[in-house]
């Protein structure tokens, strides 16, 4: 035995449950903070908004100015106006934009019932529309959101969401009424 | 006890003395593993409480990371180091303890009753965890587990915060020149902070210096590891544009033409040894037998440096090169005191040597001797060892899978959600069992050593071990070619076990709905046809003819509950090809309906027979799935009727979906 005394390996060997208690316990803790911590992180809450407010979130402002359905959208180079799926209608929105930080995703989806959200969806390149579905590089502007919706549920539609990733929460942005 | 190898030398004729090696392997192989199963149930508790704390450390510089990793990414190494360092303490704090209990520390005071004690500054924790985490870390990261580290983290980073932010992808150094100048810095200084917390450790023995220097280590080798790695990359690529590497392959093209007139492709034939080497032979050596063997030689240092040279003094070898650690201002004053002149420029020099290069003398130096002296344990144990660990690894390879199996395929946020508590299986469970294995090992290898001084003073007239051996050589290498098989075969059990898929299939027959992760599918009766005809939108258009065969497989897709994540594909499979869909290859799905649609594929005739669907989920991140595989049942004969009745046939297809609600 060395002349300093039991090591701690020594002392270790001796005593067979304490470390592993507290091993336990400290194990529990961390299980039950992960698992609400994880639930938490990736499920997203929906937070409905005042009509027509504005909304920032991480370098961008936005809010909704007016939507409507639309059976066609016009506006293609050879006149013929873009029609949907069978059984779908589209939803153009118009949103108000203002970039603060340059790269900052403007527009959003739509949310539809409970959790449903529909993604914007792509256009055929080269059609000409009043308002423009891109974002500005910096400062104010007007972009265009179109989605399609199917036609049975287009009373379930809710709004516009603008997801900030920080907090989960997902802003559902509606037109002035 | 005594030496085994010696006894065997004189026994008898060569195909004995392989087949008794064979089965002195496996009886101590069979020992070594009784003797740690023994252990460990005396010690489990201490042991499992000891990996619990290492996993715990693991998990939550993990968690930390993934919240402040993206905001702060200088954040992240020393995070990660803390982790790493905290899993290693553990494990060394674990040999230590079963290295008392088995007494190490007896058996050598009793054998070598004048050799010094340690002074200590070899005994604390500390000191232990300073000396061994470079070497630790360093084996570490040459088999792959830093890389299985930092990929977890992605992914788990990647569950959490969504798919576009790749936490590393801060550290990349090459990001912009701030980055690589702020890189180099960041190296440079901790190499030199790390030296100075030695040697402050060193001066004052205050514990707190001690932790920090190997904390400031595992920074360096991880930053190294994570950023530094791509600045060498860069400059081998640098190289690789100039002048002379271009030469080189200039040379080498030639050297290829020159062979061509014996009709050997050198280049085909180095490629094929080249891949055969680097695909089968080396990942079984590396993995399966190298890797056992370099955690020994760790655990050898974590029973201490004065251990190893008493051992090794014991195998009547070499003097060992390294002194004790701490000694050494000794060295240098040794070194500065015999050099006879001692010039200022010369002390300077040697101070700056002793700053630079001591690290050699300390930490390479003594991971070094242990290495070669486990290496001269005798093959036997050897094997034997081998044998037991690479056991361990299948048992655990083979949980793993049964672990997988039970849960079932899963959505990959599932797996990113209790990949904490998966991973207990391997670095609690299975650790505490191969710290054990490693403690009864070098104990065994130690005790060996002990009977072979022990055994060689008593002996009258001993013969030198030397001469001996050399009449032995065949035998020698008889023996050695054996165990070499034996292991081999051990070894590549386990890397074919690694290698096993990363989804559960599940059959189903055409028309039959089968259950995939949360959805309802099934795959109706294909139809056959040489030419395309799209109904679409309006009117039908004719798309495409084709030598080979359109098939249109209709596929049904019902979500009740709630929508999971991901897509469903269809892959038609026969073998080793597949054909991808040609149009809508994804299906979403929605929640409260059947999804039908009709999806195309263009398929080589030649692999109608047997040909199978592959239903599979795709998102961005996966763990293991489910897979659901239809087979469409095309035998021979069926085969060549479709391809008959297809011929020139129009088959007119849908590309949209249609749905309709379940029930």
């Amino acid at each position: 035995m060395s002349a300093a005394g039991p090591t701690l390996a020594e002392r270790l060997a001796r005593q067979r449950w304490p470390l592993l208690v507290v091993a336990l316990c400290l194990c529990t803790v961390f299980s039950v903070g992960w698992l609400r911590y994880f639930e938490r992180a990736t499920s997203i809450t929906y937070v409905p908004t005042a009509p027509g407010a504005w909304v920032e979130v991480e370098g961008l402002r936005q809010r909704v100015v007016e939507w409507y359905l639309a059976d066609s959208l016009s506006g293609s180079d050879d006149g013929v106006p873009v029609t949907p799926e069978p059984g779908k209608v589209f939803l153009v929105a118009h949103l108000e934009v203002e970039t603060l930080l340059p790269d900052a995703y403007c527009g959003g989806s739509v949310l539809l019932g409970e959790d449903e959200q529909l993604t914007a969806d792509l256009l055929p390149s080269g059609l000409e529309r009043p308002v423009p579905d891109d974002c500005p590089e910096s400062g104010p502007g007007l972009t265009e959101l179109v989605v399609e919706v199917p036609r049975t549920r287009t009373d379930a539609i809710k709004g516009v969401t603008m997801n900030d990733p920080e907090t989960g929460v997902a802003w559902v942005l509606r037109p002035p009424a | 006890m005594g030496s085994s190898v010696g006894d065997l030398g004189r026994r008898g004729p060569r195909v004995r003395s392989d087949m008794t090696t064979v089965s002195s392997m496996l009886s101590e192989a069979v020992r070594l593993a009784a003797r740690s199963g023994q252990l460990w149930w005396r010690l489990w508790p201490q042991l499992i409480g000891l990996m619990l704390l290492g996993w715990l450390a693991y998990q939550v510089s993990t968690w930390v990371t993934v919240t402040q990793g993206i905001a702060r990414p200088y954040l992240v190494v020393p995070l990660f180091a803390t982790g790493l360092v905290g899993m290693l303490a553990a494990t060394v704090i674990g040999l230590r303890m079963v290295a008392t209990q088995l007494g190490v520390r007896e058996l050598v005071r009793a054998a070598e009753p004048d050799a010094e004690d340690d002074d200590e500054r070899d005994t604390s924790l500390t000191s232990l965890l300073v000396l061994t985490l470079l070497p630790f870390l360093a084996v570490y990261a040459a088999f792959g587990y830093v890389d299985d580290l930092a990929t977890a983290l992605v992914v788990r980073n990647a569950a959490v915060r969504g798919p576009f932010e790749n936490i590393l992808v801060g550290l990349n150094p090459l990001n912009s020149r701030t980055a690589t100048i702020v890189t180099i810095g960041a190296l440079v200084g901790l190499y030199v902070l790390r030296r100075v917390l030695d040697t402050l450790h060193d001066r004052t023995r205050i514990r707190v210096f001690g932790l920090l220097t190997a904390f400031v280590e595992a920074c360096f080798l991880l930053l190294f590891l994570l950023s530094g790695f791509r600045l060498v990359e860069q400059a081998n690529l640098w190289l690789s544009d100039r002048r002379l590497m271009s030469w080189w392959d200039a040379a080498i093209a030639d050297l290829a033409a020159g062979f061509s007139v014996f009709r050997i492709d050198l280049p085909d034939v180095l490629v094929a040894v080249g891949t055969f080497f680097g695909e089968v032979v080396w990942p079984v050596f590396w993995n399966g037998l190298t890797e056992p063997i370099a955690w020994l030689a760790m655990a050898a240092l974590v029973f201490g440096a004065k251990v190893v040279s008493v051992a090794d003094l014991w195998r009547k070898g070499e003097p060992l090169a390294a002194q004790l650690p701490g000694a050494r201002q000794t060295r240098l004053a040794r070194r500065l005191g015999t050099s006879g002149s001692s010039s200022r420029l010369r002390t300077v020099a040697l101070q700056a040597q002793e700053v630079f290069l001591g690290d050699i003398d300390d930490k390479y130096l003594p991971t070094w001797q242990s290495l070669r002296l486990v290496l001269r344990a005798g093959i036997v144990f050897l094997g034997g060892y081998v044998i037991v660990s690479s056991v361990l690894s299948l048992s655990f390879e083979v949980l793993d899978m049964a672990v997988y199996n039970v849960i079932g395929g899963q959505s990959g946020d599932v797996w990113a959600r209790i990949d904490p508590f998966l991973d207990l299986v391997d670095r609690v469970l299975h650790q505490s069992l191969r710290v054990v294995l490693l403690a009864v090992a070098f104990t065994r290898a130690l005790s060996l050593f002990a009977g072979q001084a022990a055994g060689a003073e008593q002996l009258p007239g001993a013969q030198p071990a030397g001469p001996r051996r050399a009449a032995g050589w065949r035998g020698q290498l008889g023996q050695a070619a054996v165990v070499l098989l034996l292991c081999l075969g051990l070894a590549g059990a386990t890397v074919g076990i690694q290698q096993v898929e990363d989804s559960r299939r599940l059959s189903a027959g055409v028309g039959e709905r089968a259950e995939l992760m949360g959805r309802q599918v099934s795959v109706g009766e294909p139809r056959y046809g040489q030419v395309l005809v799209d109904i679409g939108y309006s009117e039908p258009t004719e798309l495409d003819t084709t030598p080979l065969v359109f098939i249109a497989l209709p596929v049904d897709l019902a979500i009740e509950g709630e929508k999971p994540v991901g897509n469903l594909t269809v892959t038609l499979v026969n073998g080793d090809r597949s054909y991808p869909a040609m149009t809508n290859e994804l299906l979403p799905g929605e929640s409260g309906v059947v999804s039908s649609i009709e999806m195309v594929y263009e398929v080589d005739p030649a692999d109608l027979d047997g040909l199978q669907a592959e239903l599979e989920v795709g998102a961005f991140i996966t763990g293991f799935s489910d897979v659901v595989v239809v087979d469409l049942g095309l035998d021979r004969a069926a085969a060549e009727r479709v391809v008959a009745e297809a011929a020139g046939r129009e088959l007119t297809v849908s590309s949209q979906s249609t749905t309709r609600p379940i029930r």
